[in-house]
């Protein structure tokens, strides 16, 4: 038996034999491995290139910790007029309006402008009594979640030639007022206000008029719920201050009101979706054609009905360019699960409109999701890169030159409510925005 | 060659004991990975950990079960991973079918979606018929505006797929046919916000200002809702519920309702330590109010204020933490920051009596008028109308110089037909605030 082996061994094609079945058995081991991981859990839907080539950013936090992470809303501005952006922060945390002044370049201080606002949505600095200083508009929700009371209200904060404030509601008996605007709307020289009722099931678009010293008088434009953001603008090139619109809470209707002079105004929808989880989420008004008239920009993606949120592939952000004559084109420019909030600057320092956008509800668990991106502009085609994975729960972003340096860089702030974990989230995070030497 | 060949057929040999193994263990499958520290509720890391470790990868109930914790978790994909497997064990069991339709609709998938959840329909899975109304939804996320109405006109017997419908039609330039179906709905829903809204915006876009003004007048003063979250959403709510702080802040209802107040607080401090929220530190205070441990109240309170913000109800219990603790002061303050926030009818009757033991009648009638306020808009807004004509004249009796009374008064005599007297009360809304824009629109209609 043996010498019979060895003579078989020693013959040139049973080694080829062997290898053979060798080989066969190799590939069923293998093959039969496989099978238990056959069912495999379904990636991203739309993976986003995390860098661009040509900008990079460096992250940095801004202002103290705190137990809980509610930031509603950041805007950049020079708010003490000494040459150098600062940040005025809504905190639904703390109920506060904080200035957080920058002075000198990189050096940061908190001032709490007011406290004691359950849940401020947005303040918005004009001038509204005209004597020379920036006042603060407070859009007060009352309550951060779902409520349909008459919780809502409008508090001024009026600006002493001491530097404080004095307080003043100019609005109340409303539901929740998500969103404040400024301009003079009558054409009688004063600022009057647009105010966004969110409410929840049952909302309004209200203008109040300028009557004199913290005489506002509410004047009925709409009745939709959710009503997020009304920028205000001259739309139609005519000198007046229009104002747009967008209706959330399932309504998903974006409107336009062509100022007809005196108070007295022309609506019209210009877009609207069946789609009613398509969750718009907010509304921004910008030239981002840079062809002399405004644009809308209209992020879409809260899906917040449900506490766990996902990314759809119809969220994103879509550009209403202005076609002139009160015609609209309603174009995607980006598909980026959970956007919640949109701004536009110009963060690669080439001269046009880029756009930023952040994500509230999104797969989280994947690290390499971005929670930031950017669209970077090239003759009106918009790149989208991702900036950042972390922080996450982003609610809100600005743009704006915060280092000096003329290129715009990105602020934004994170919102948590349980039950949601909070693991990387952060209250204030600036991106700087850099050019990629080669 | 000898060598190389006694090589090959040792290489053959180990070969076949590996895969004598393999065919001899049973196939299983690697479960999916998932990130828990998204969640913020310790119990419900908790309960999936333990799912996870004790799950019998071979058995089809234990991946369904598993499929479905993730599915309430937010863990669309790896739950829709689940349910495939467990799927590939037990095709006869169709309810993956829908339970796979609703992760891949959570998930973005709409078309799959769809697909599922028109085979789960087609083998009559219990409860599926309930989720055609998604399919529409799917369509319309989809873009398929025309196949999604089609759907609706299949389910016009529901009142939402109605209500949908009725959207659908007025944006459409058919609003006469959605005032076809929104009469019906208002039969059946008079007190339904969204029929009512909808009912407004169809007259509206027939330009009939009078009855757009009518139906939103009566939308404001209604409270029920014909869309519901879907099926699995309350489901998904229950299920959270079940394997969440809440057990414990329901299980301290119950002791409190049982008269064990100390087990209460014990229940309820329980429930703070699984996930801290502030309705269940607003509870655990009340009880120490109540076992007389006002110090710590007021600590924790106070706490709450810090870390989430101060709110009607927090200063309400803090007020009345330190009315116990003897300093009606403190209290005062506490209400009245609760006031300013919008709070209700009981704050006002706390400060109204706080006033008048400090002997400030005309203060303690200022809050006892708005308080009576309260009562009537609560009254008003779920359609009391006579109910509340009675409070806010009361309330406009006791704090004469509140203009919001007034209006609310004016409103109901208008309902009521009264216009003499709704004219009147305008009139002394606007005499006290002449801005008021809504007095003033109603006296010029």
């Amino acid at each position: 038996m043996c010498r019979m082996v060895n003579r078989l061994i020693e013959k040139r094609w049973f080694a080829v034999v062997v290898s053979v079945i060798a080989v066969i058995l190799a590939a069923t081991l293998i093959n039969r491995g496989g099978d238990e991981t056959d069912i495999a859990v379904r990636g991203p839907q739309i993976p986003i290139p995390l860098a661009s080539p040509n900008v990079r950013f460096r992250r940095q936090t801004i202002g103290a910790s705190h137990p809980s992470i509610r930031i509603t809303n950041i805007q950049i501005l020079d708010y003490d007029d000494d040459g150098i952006n600062d940040l005025i922060v809504c905190d639904a945390a703390r109920n506060s309006v904080l200035w957080y002044r920058q002075a000198p370049l990189g050096t940061w201080t908190e001032e709490v402008l007011a406290d004691e606002l359950k849940a401020p949505a947005h303040a918005t600095v004009v001038d509204i009594d005209q004597d020379g200083d920036q006042d603060i508009i407070v859009s007060v929700l009352g309550d951060l979640f779902p409520s349909d009371k008459l919780i809502g209200s409008v508090v001024l904060l009026e600006r002493q030639s001491d530097g404080s404030f004095s307080r003043h509601i100019l609005l109340d008996d409303v539901r929740r007022v998500a969103d404040v605007q400024s301009g003079d709307l009558d054409g009688d020289g004063d600022p009057d206000l647009v105010v966004a009722v969110f409410g929840y099931a049952r909302g309004e678009l209200l203008w109040l008029e300028n009557r004199g010293p913290r005489q506002f008088r509410d004047h009925h434009l709409l009745f939709r719920p959710g009503i997020i953001h009304a920028p205000v603008g001259d739309l139609d090139g005519d000198g007046d201050l229009d104002i747009a619109v967008i209706v959330s809470q399932e309504e998903e209707e974006l409107w336009v009101f062509d100022n007809q002079g005196a108070g007295t105004f022309r609506r019209q929808r210009i877009y609207f979706t069946n789609n009613v989880d398509v969750g718009s989420a907010g509304l921004v008004m910008s030239d981002l054609d840079a062809d002399g008239d405004l644009d809308l920009l209209l992020p879409q993606g809260d899906n917040l009905e449900d506490v766990y949120a996902w990314p759809q592939p119809y969220h994103g952000c879509l550009w209403i360019q202005n076609q002139g004559d009160w015609r609209f084109e309603v174009q995607r420019i980006a598909r980026f699960g959970g956007a919640y909030a949109v701004a536009v600057g110009d963060i690669d320092g080439d001269g046009d409109n880029d756009v930023t956008l952040v994500s509230m509800a999104n797969d989280w668990g994947n690290r390499k999701q971005p929670s930031v991106v950017w669209l970077e502009n090239t003759d009106q085609q918009f790149k989208i890169w991702g900036v950042d994975t972390d922080p996450i729960r982003l609610a809100t972003v600005a743009c704006g030159d915060l280092n000096g340096d003329g290129r715009d860089d990105i602020v934004s702030g994170s919102l948590h409510f349980p039950p949601l974990g909070d693991a990387r989230l952060q209250r204030i995070t600036v991106w700087i925005s850099e050019e990629v030497e080669r | 060659m000898k060598r190389l060949s006694i090589l090959l057929l040792l290489l053959v040999g180990a070969e076949l004991v590996g895969l004598a193994l393999t065919l001899a263990r049973p196939k299983t499958q690697e479960l999916p990975s998932v990130d828990l520290t998204l969640l913020g509720d310790q119990m419900a890391v908790e309960t999936l950990a333990k799912m996870q470790q004790q799950v019998d990868r071979r058995d089809p109930a234990d991946w369904r079960q598993l499929g479905v914790y993730y599915l309430t978790y937010g863990y669309y994909p790896q739950a829709e991973m689940c349910f495939r497997v467990a799927w590939r064990m037990a095709p006869q069991d169709e309810s993956l079918l829908l339970l796979q339709a609703i992760s891949l609709d959570r998930m973005g998938n709409k078309h799959e979606a769809i697909d599922h959840y028109r085979s789960a329909i087609k083998r009559n899975v219990r409860d599926a018929e309930s989720y055609r109304i998604r399919i529409a939804h799917c369509l319309f996320a989809e873009g398929d505006d025309e196949a999604a109405i089609l759907e609706l006109e299949k389910m016009e017997r529901l009142p939402e797929a109605r209500l949908l419908l009725s959207r659908v039609l007025i944006r459409s330039g058919r609003a006469s046919e959605a005032q076809e179906l929104l009469q019906v709905l208002l039969r059946e829903f008079d007190q339904g916000v969204e029929p009512h809204s909808m009912a407004c915006w169809a007259a509206e876009a027939l330009a009939d200002w009078e009855t757009a003004y009518r139906h939103q007048n009566r939308a404001l003063r209604a409270q029920g809702n014909i869309v519901h979250s879907p099926l699995f959403r309350q489901e998904d709510i229950v299920r959270r519920q079940r394997h969440s702080n809440k057990v414990f802040h329901d299980r301290s209802i119950e002791l409190e309702g049982m008269g064990r107040i100390e087990e209460a607080r014990a229940a309820c401090r329980e429930s703070i330590r699984v996930m801290w929220e502030e309705d269940m530190v607003l509870s655990y205070a009340l009880f120490e109010i109540h076992l007389g441990n006002v110090p710590s109240a007021i600590e924790l309170l106070e706490g709450a204020i810090e870390r989430v913000g101060s709110s009607p109800t927090t200063l309400d219990a803090l007020g009345d933490a330190w009315n116990l603790a003897g300093d009606p002061g403190k209290a005062r303050a506490a209400w009245l920051r609760a006031t300013e926030m919008h709070a209700g009818a009981a704050t006002h009757d706390k400060l109204a009596g706080s006033f008048a033991k400090t002997g400030n009648s005309s203060r303690a009638q200022w809050h006892r008028g708005l308080a009576d306020y309260q009562r009537g808009k609560e009254a008003w807004f779920a359609n009391r109308v006579s109910e509340s004509s009675e409070l806010f004249r009361s309330a406009t009796l006791q704090s004469a110089n509140y203009a919001p009374g007034w209006y609310y008064l004016a409103e109901t005599y208008r309902l009521k037909g009264d216009e003499a007297a709704a004219h009147n009360a305008y009139q002394r809304c606007l005499e006290i605030a002449p801005n008021h824009g809504r007095a003033r629109h109603a006296m010029t209609r």
